[in-house]
Parts: structure tokens; C-alpha cells; sequence
């Protein structure tokens, strides 16, 4: 019962990162520009 | 043994491709610490990013700071000493994250909140006396928790490039991995973080599941697993067996842990509180759940494939690493699994692998300097001086204490001699701060009767988690050990059941005190928008 369970908790998890990690890898990048881009607007020097 | 040590080491693939490699990636996180530190405008930017940060580069940059190289150091080394079995580790952490991000328990109030630590919130809801204190204990467990992590990257570089065979490869390793740390956290705060963490996020997911692959088409999956059971036994798979080394207790621990990582660690919820919104905190927990199971999963793997490799396809590896009954002292286990990956990974990718881990290296000692640096500024000093201290004097200390830090971290790697796991030495370390954290952030967000007592007492209890500690355990005799053949002969109480025992006794005193000394003033209770 273990084995099965360890089996397909690894593989699950692995396929489920390897998704992940394509999408975050095209929106993490298009999240750097904005992000760059509203402290570039930013003029508040103080809290 | 030294000898052996060093002849095995020596046999990596690592060679001059990977070299350029790693120093390749190295030049870029000193270039992006220079390139943004000219958007560091003021406090909020500096240590929160602006909260503007977007959901893809939230998951990204948690994910870049909960897996780390001491991560995946400690988890190899759970792999290799207690098989499939340590795999519950993961399961705990990647439920109870999932579940952090379906109900945006404690982190989507604090976000609410618009807190930058989580010393603010006690103030906030309880007093400036709770905020000090809270600062006191979360900057000590914090920075003991951290003590061990210089150590344990360099223990990576150092078996997978074959440093060891030349005398003082690790304190040089250390030093020089901490100066390019301190270079990039220093200039650019969490703008230059959170860019780092996404770029190692690219390059550690690559090298996970390239390497992953390649441990699988080497060993082959069933193969691992008859070999575990044929060595092991059904210890090797069940977590809850007396032989596996983990048990009942240890379990629970680990469930209380995988909220404490995600929802109480500071450095993960310093990520929830630089988001955009509360929806994207839910939907950034909900997806990290998948790192952070995988961020225990792979590495555990990999330790497990280091085992089997030293069992059936390198027999000297074998007698150096895996302990036999009555048998001579083996090298450290924290070695087997960068020894293992040098042994099978080709050319040009163990340099990828190796630029990937210190990517990981470098991105949790960026976040975890920032934050508790941020933290003795922040809810310690400046709650102290009142409204004398400017912005540009709390980043400048800030800078100052990333670096006081960073040198204790130096030392503390050189001189602590315990023999705990690096796990449960985190564990321990950390409870000093989370045990009464949880008590505070589960009172204080949800309960009207909550009081500033109750909370300051909660907070100081967290101390008793020292306890757990291998060194302290031996030196109050809650442990003994026989010095001839360095066995336990006898244990009260091990560390996960200190740790247990802490998180109940913290929350009964939170209680037991509000309910006696209740505030004169009550303040109100958060809610979610």
C-alpha cells in the first residue's frame, strides 16, 4: 500500500511541477516588466 | 578514513564547462543586485517590494526561497537515512499549504492588515511590548535557525565539484558564498530577491527534473524500490513503523510544520504580504503547494538513489556512507547525495545542477537575511527609538545587520558540534520563534479575548523548544549517551515530542492568561475584505 501510494504521490507531484514551472517560468517573466515598471512610476520617497 | 573520503570525492564529473557555468550565473545575481538597486525608493520598497508583486513571480520567488540548498541538503540526507518512508514529510507540507491557500488562513488577514512583519501585527493587535518581544524571539530563532546553513551549501559545493581533497576547501567556499550574498541583499533588498528568486526558480526547475530523469533512467524506479525493501524492509516505506526512525509523534510534527513553513515562517510570509492582492496570495499558495511538496519530495529522492547507488554500484561509497551494526564510524551522510550526483551526472549538467543549487543557496540566504535584519530594525529598534529613526537610517541599519548576520553565520558554521539531523536542528531552532507565533497569529486574528499578556507569556514559552536541541538534551540529561561506543542509552523525550509539548504549552498559557489578565482596552479582531 505504501509503495503505491509513494509511487503515485512522486509522479503526481513531478508532472504537476513540471506544468507549473512552464507557466511560471512565461508569467513570472511578464510580472518582472510590470513590476519594474510600477516602481519606475513610484516617485514616493518616504513611508 | 580521510584518505577513502577524499579518493571518493575526487571521482566527480565536474569539470572546467561547469566551472564557466556556475561562475556565469554567479556574475548575473552580482549584476541584477546592481542593475535594480536604483528602484529602492524607501522602506516599503525595499523590504516589501512595493506589494506589487504579480502571482507567477510569487510563486516563483516562494518557491526560490522554501527551496533552498539546506533543503535540499537535509531532505537527501532524510532520503538516505530513512528511505520512502521520509516522503510523509512532503505529503504533510503540500496538503496543508493547499489548504493555507483554499481558506487564506492567518496569511490573507495579514495581508489584509498591510503589515510588513509579523512583529507589526503584534502591535497592531496586542502592544508595542508584544511587538519587541516577538521581534526578539523571531530575530533569535530565526538567526539560530540559519546558523547551520553556510555550512551545509558549502558541504554541497564541496562534494560535487571534489574541493575535498584539498585542506580548507569549506571555510573558503563559505566565505566567498557569503560575500556575493551580502553584495546583491545588501544593494538591492527585496527588489533584487524576488528578481534572483525568479531566475533560480527557471534554472532549479530545469536542473530538478533533468536530474531527476537522469536518477530514474540510471537506477530505474522499480529497482529502487525492491532494493529498499530487500535491505530495509517495510521500515523503508511506513512512516508510522517503530524501525523507521519517525513514528507517530514525528508525523504530527511534521503536519504542524508544514503550516508553520508556509503560514507562520516569516520568509514565507514576507512573500504573501508583497502580493498584489489577497486573491493572488490564495492562488500563489494554492499552486506553491506543488513546490512545496516537490521541494521535499525530489531532494528526498535523490538521497534515496544515493543509498541504492552506494549499495549495489559503488561498494566503497557503500562502506564509507551506510552504517553497518558494530561496524567502523562512517564520513558524514550530509556528503552522499552531491557525491552521488557528481558520480552519475555528465559534464556541462553537473555544472548546471551545481550553478541551480547555489541559485538556491544564495536566494534563502538573500530572503532570510533581509527579513530577520528587517525584523531587528524594523520591530526592535525602531519601536524602541520611536519616530527618531528616517527611512534612510533603517536601511542603512537594515544593510548593517545583514552583514553582522552574515558573519555570524560564518562562525556559528564553524564552531556548532551537535549531531542532530539538519533537519530537526532547523525544526528546533525555528519553534523557538513559531510555537509562540502560532499561539499570537491564531489568537490574535480569531480570537476577540485575546489579550497582550496572554500574548507576551505565549511568546517567551517558545524558549522551552531549546530543549530539543542534541547538545542541551545531553547537557540537562533528557538524553544520555555512552561515551565508549557513543550510542543513546537512554531518552526522555525526543526532539519532535519537545516540540509538541512547546506548541501546546504555549497555547495553553495564551489562553489561561488572556482569560486572567484580559486587555483594559480590547483591541479589534481583522477580517478579510
Amino acid at each position: 500500500m505504501w509503495q503505491q501510494l509513494w509511487t503515485f504521490l512522486f509522479f503526481g507531484a513531478l508532472g504537476i511541477f513540471a506544468l507549473m514551472s512552464l507557466w511560471v517560468t512565461i508569467g513570472g517573466y511578464r510580472d518582472i516588466k510590470t513590476l519594474l515598471q510600477r516602481l519606475k512610476d513610484d516617485t514616493s520617497e518616504e513611508e | 578514513m580521510e584518505e577513502a573520503f577524499s579518493q571518493a570525492v575526487s571521482q566527480t564529473q565536474f569539470g572546467t564547462l561547469d566551472w564557466i557555468i556556475v561562475a556565469l550565473y554567479l556574475s548575473i545575481s552580482v549584476f541584477i543586485g546592481f542593475g535594480v538597486k536604483k528602484y529602492v525608493r524607501n522602506m516599503s520598497t525595499y523590504l516589501g517590494a512595493g506589494r506589487a508583486v504579480g502571482t507567477c513571480l510569487g510563486i516563483a520567488t516562494m518557491t526560490g526561497t522554501e527551496m533552498g540548498l539546506i533543503t535540499v541538503m537535509y531532505n537527501a540526507q532524510k532520503g538516505f537515512t530513512g528511505g520512502f518512508a521520509a516522503f510523509h514529510i512532503a505529503l504533510a507540507a503540500g496538503i496543508v499549504t493547499f489548504f493555507v491557500g483554499l481558506s487564506g488562513f492567518f496569511v490573507c488577514r495579514l495581508r489584509d492588515m498591510k503589515v510588513l512583519t509579523i512583529p507589526e501585527f503584534y502591535e497592531k493587535r496586542f502592544d508595542r511590548k508584544t511587538r519587541i518581544l516577538g521581534g526578539i524571539m523571531l530575530a533569535l530563532g530565526g538567526i539560530l535557525n540559519m546558523g547551520l546553513f553556510l555550512k551545509v551549501g558549502s558541504m554541497f559545493i564541496v562534494g560535487i565539484t571534489g574541493m575535498s581533497a584539498e585542506s580548507q576547501a569549506l571555510p573558503w567556499v563559505m566565505t566567498l558564498l557569503l560575500l556575493l550574498v551580502l553584495v546583491y541583499t545588501v544593494l538591492g533588498g527585496m527588489i533584487s530577491v524576488i528578481i534572483t528568486d525568479y531566475v533560480q526558480f527557471v534554472v532549479l526547475s530545469f536542473g530538478i527534473l533533468v536530474t531527476t530523469y537522469i536518477c530514474i533512467q540510471k537506477l530505474g524506479w522499480p529497482h529502487i524500490m525492491d532494493t529498499l525493501e530487500a535491505t530495509r524492509g517495510d521500515s523503508s516505506f511506513n512512516p508510522l513503523d517503530e524501525g523507521s526512525g519517525f513514528g507517530w509523534s514525528y508525523v504530527a510534527w511534521m503536519a504542524m510544520l508544514g503550516l508553520v513553513s508556509c503560514a507562520i515562517w516569516p520568509t514565507a510570509v514576507a512573500r504573501a504580504l508583497a502580493m498584489e492582492s489577497t486573491q493572488a496570495v490564495k492562488r500563489q499558495y494554492m499552486w506553491s503547494s506543488a513546490s512545496f511538496m516537490i521541494r521535499f519530495l525530489i531532494p528526498c529522492f535523490w538521497g534515496i538513489c544515493a543509498f541504492v547507488y552506494f549499495s549495489e554500484q559503488a561498494p566503497e561509497l557503500g562502506t564509507l556512507f551506510i552504517p553497518t551494526e558494530g561496524g567502523v564510524e562512517t564520513a558524514n551522510n550530509l556528503y552522499a547525495m552531491p557525491i552521488f550526483l557528481g558520480r552519475i551526472l555528465p559534464a556541462g549538467l553537473v555544472g548546471l545542477i551545481t550553478a541551480a543549487m547555489i541559485a538556491a543557496f544564495m536566494s534563502t540566504h538573500d530572503s532570510y537575511l533581509l527579513c530577520w535584519s528587517s525584523v531587528i530594525t524594523q520591530d526592535i529598534l525602531a519601536p524602541m527609538m520611536g519616530r527618531t529613526l528616517s527611512t534612510k537610517a533603517r536601511i542603512q541599519l537594515t544593510r548593517l545587520f545583514i552583514v553582522l548576520i552574515g558573519l555570524y553565520i560564518l562562525y556559528w558554521g564553524l564552531i556548532y558540534e551537535g549531531s542532530d539531523d539538519i533537519w530537526d536542528y532547523m525544526n528546533v531552532t525555528g519553534a523557538v520563534y513559531f510555537t509562540g507565533a502560532f499561539s499570537l497569529l491564531l489568537g490574535g486574528l480569531y480570537w476577540r479575548r485575546a489579550s497582550s499578556t496572554g500574548a507576551f507569556l505565549a511568546l517567551l514559552s517558545g524558549l522551552t523548544a531549546l530543549l530539543g536541541l542534541d547538545p542541551i538534551q545531553r547537557m540537562v540529561g533528557l538524553k544520555v549517551i555512552d561515551p565508549e561506543t557513543g550510542e543513546v542509552t537512554r531518552q526522555i523525550m525526543t526532539g519532535d515530542q519537545v516540540g509538541l509539548l512547546t506548541v501546546a504549552a504555549s497555547l495553553a498559557i495564551f489562553v489561561i492568561a488572556s482569560l486572567l489578565f484580559p486587555d483594559k482596552q480590547p483591541k479589534s479582531i481583522p477580517t478579510t475584505s
